[in-house]
């Protein structure tokens, strides 16, 4: 196939590697030299003429193509099985509901947290368990990774330039899990968003940093639950309406299945007792204005409506601990957003 | 962030204001739109936080240079 | 052994904006602002028009707000300003 970015040549891998750096192709760790042959497999694995346009970046004005894609998958060490999923993702990065500019150009700004549903996970060998945001996993690390170097390296957003994030956080390096579809009581959280459960996708979400809680003393989903809520009340997304992510893992998704629970149930609830008053917001400086005697009683929900909870079982099957994500910006500024992920 | 381009497109003689801590951004926006020097306007940084006064006197300071963009436009000949 | 890399960055292709003439004066003109939604936009873009109107004779102005900072104007927007307004101030900051 006739690729036609331009190349570079160098004297060894271990040359071409250092090359990548100077070029500033990198996240900071080192990549993997794109050779012809590698982007090569990469394309095949998704049956994509390099020219194919894979996604256009309205405010960017960029189309990336399936070649760029298939070079910064290599770039971050991906198999050339992953490709499907990192092509999805790429996709949904263009959506409008995504609204790529603001996540990720915004001082506030953030990680792309990506959920792989479907047969798909399992067969990549996707973590959806213990250590589920942390490393070890050739295909969490690499899929998410590759995102970010499309974004760095074909869509422009690097730092100082049109990404302004202020702190950033290490979800930009790599953002990626699986669900633990084995053994949660519910269907997948695609089946969720509109999607058949055989089927595979990925999900999106502009995310801030990972909020762990604990709870070791409740037996009751409303008992972990209010824990949650009690720290999601006052979190970075507090008073924008943003989308949220709660991630369930081990002990307290069993606390959850054994109550019969559902997804929707677990919504309501922290729809209703997450909220804060409008008051509240203004005694701690998030709100403007003068505290009127209204302001007490009238309440504020975390997100707009409760299907902007993306509720998500995973996580180590011991462990009193689970997780809330706050979403960047507001719902107005970017929403989740679900992909099929497309076989060749 | 560069509406003016839009607008501009569509047949309006526009100005856009950025604060000034994110000029590079505004360039490289620029850039990104193949309009490497698409001219836009800046005022300092933050105005989350101004009091009236304050919103006052930017006002005046930038209004002369929104007359100057929009009279002078992205041409330079 | 030479090893043959590919570039994974691309450059903007440069394009023409047929940019309209510029009026020969502000007086008479109505200018159409858009809010980007940040706190202190739309106070600062009613202040300019203000000055634009007492100073330069613009004549009216309307303001409409963007869903949010980082998307483009809505079609609504664009379309309303195309059809009532002649000159355009947006944002301000990011």
């Amino acid at each position: 196939m006739q690729l036609e970015s331009r190349h570079y040549d160098a004297r060894d891998m271990a040359d071409a590697m250092e090359l990548c750096y100077t070029k500033g192709w990198t996240d900071g760790l080192p990549v993997v030299p794109p050779t012809e042959e590698r982007i090569n497999a990469m394309l095949a694995a998704v049956k994509l003429d390099p020219a194919q346009q894979v996604a256009f970046i309205e405010n960017r004005q960029v189309s990336v193509t399936a070649e760029k894609v298939a070079i910064n998958a290599v770039l971050a060490g991906c198999k050339p099985a992953y490709m499907p999923v990192v092509v999805a993702a790429v996709e949904a990065l263009a959506d409008p509901l995504y609204g790529y500019h603001g996540p990720a150009t915004s001082t506030g700004g953030s990680a792309v947290f990506m959920v792989v549903n479907g047969p798909i996970a399992r067969e990549l060998d996707m973590n959806c368990g213990d250590n589920l945001f942390g490393p070890g996993w050739r295909a969490n690390a690499t899929i998410g990774r590759a995102v970010r170097l499309v974004m760095r390296n074909t869509i422009g957003t690097l730092p100082g330039e049109l990404d302004r994030s202020s702190l950033g956080h290490p979800g930009k390096y790599t953002f990626c899990i699986a669900e633990n579809e084995a053994e949660s009581p519910w269907p997948p959280l695609h089946a969720d968003r509109g999607f058949k459960r055989e089927q595979n996708a990925v999900t999106i979400m502009a995310a801030l940093g990972v909020h762990q809680y604990s709870n070791g003393l409740s037996n009751t989903p409303e008992g972990v639950l209010t824990t949650a809520c009690a720290q999601m009340r006052i979190s970075a997304g507090t008073a924008r309406r943003p989308f949220y992510a709660l991630v369930f893992a081990g002990e307290h998704m069993a606390i959850i299945a054994k109550a019969g629970w559902s997804r929707d149930d677990v919504k309501r609830y922290c729809f209703e007792h997450a909220q804060i008053s409008v008051a509240e917001l203004k005694r701690i400086n998030i709100r403007d204005g003068d505290i009127t005697a209204d302001d007490e009683t009238t309440r504020v929900p975390l997100v707009h409506e409760p299907n902007d909870f993306l509720v998500i079982m995973a996580g180590g099957r011991a462990g009193v601990q689970s997780a809330y994500i706050p979403g960047w910006g507001g719902k107005n500024g970017s929403q989740a957003v679900t992909k099929e992920i497309r076989r060749p | 962030m560069l509406d003016s381009i839009v607008f501009e497109q569509q047949g309006l003689p526009s100005a856009s204001i950025i604060t000034d801590v994110f000029m590079l951004t505004g360039q490289a926006m620029a850039r990104s739109w193949g309009l490497k020097d698409f001219k836009f306007l800046a005022m300092p940084h933050p105005i989350a936080n101004l009091t009236d006064a304050e919103l006052d006197s930017r006002a005046r300071d930038i209004t002369p240079q929104v007359v100057k963009l929009l009279l002078e436009g992205q041409s330079s000949h | 052994m030479t090893v043959q890399i590919f570039d994974p960055t691309i450059e903007a292709k440069g394009r023409k904006i047929a940019y309209v003439p510029r009026p020969k004066s502000l007086a008479g003109l109505r200018v159409g602002l858009v809010d980007n939604s940040k706190h202190n936009s739309d106070q600062l873009l009613l202040r300019i028009a203000g000055l634009l109107e007492r100073d330069h004779g613009v004549k009216a102005h309307v303001m409409r707000r963007k869903r949010s900072a980082g998307v483009p104007p809505s079609q609504e927007i664009v379309d309303e300003f195309k059809a009532g307004c002649d000159i355009v101030v947006a944002g301000i900051g990011d």
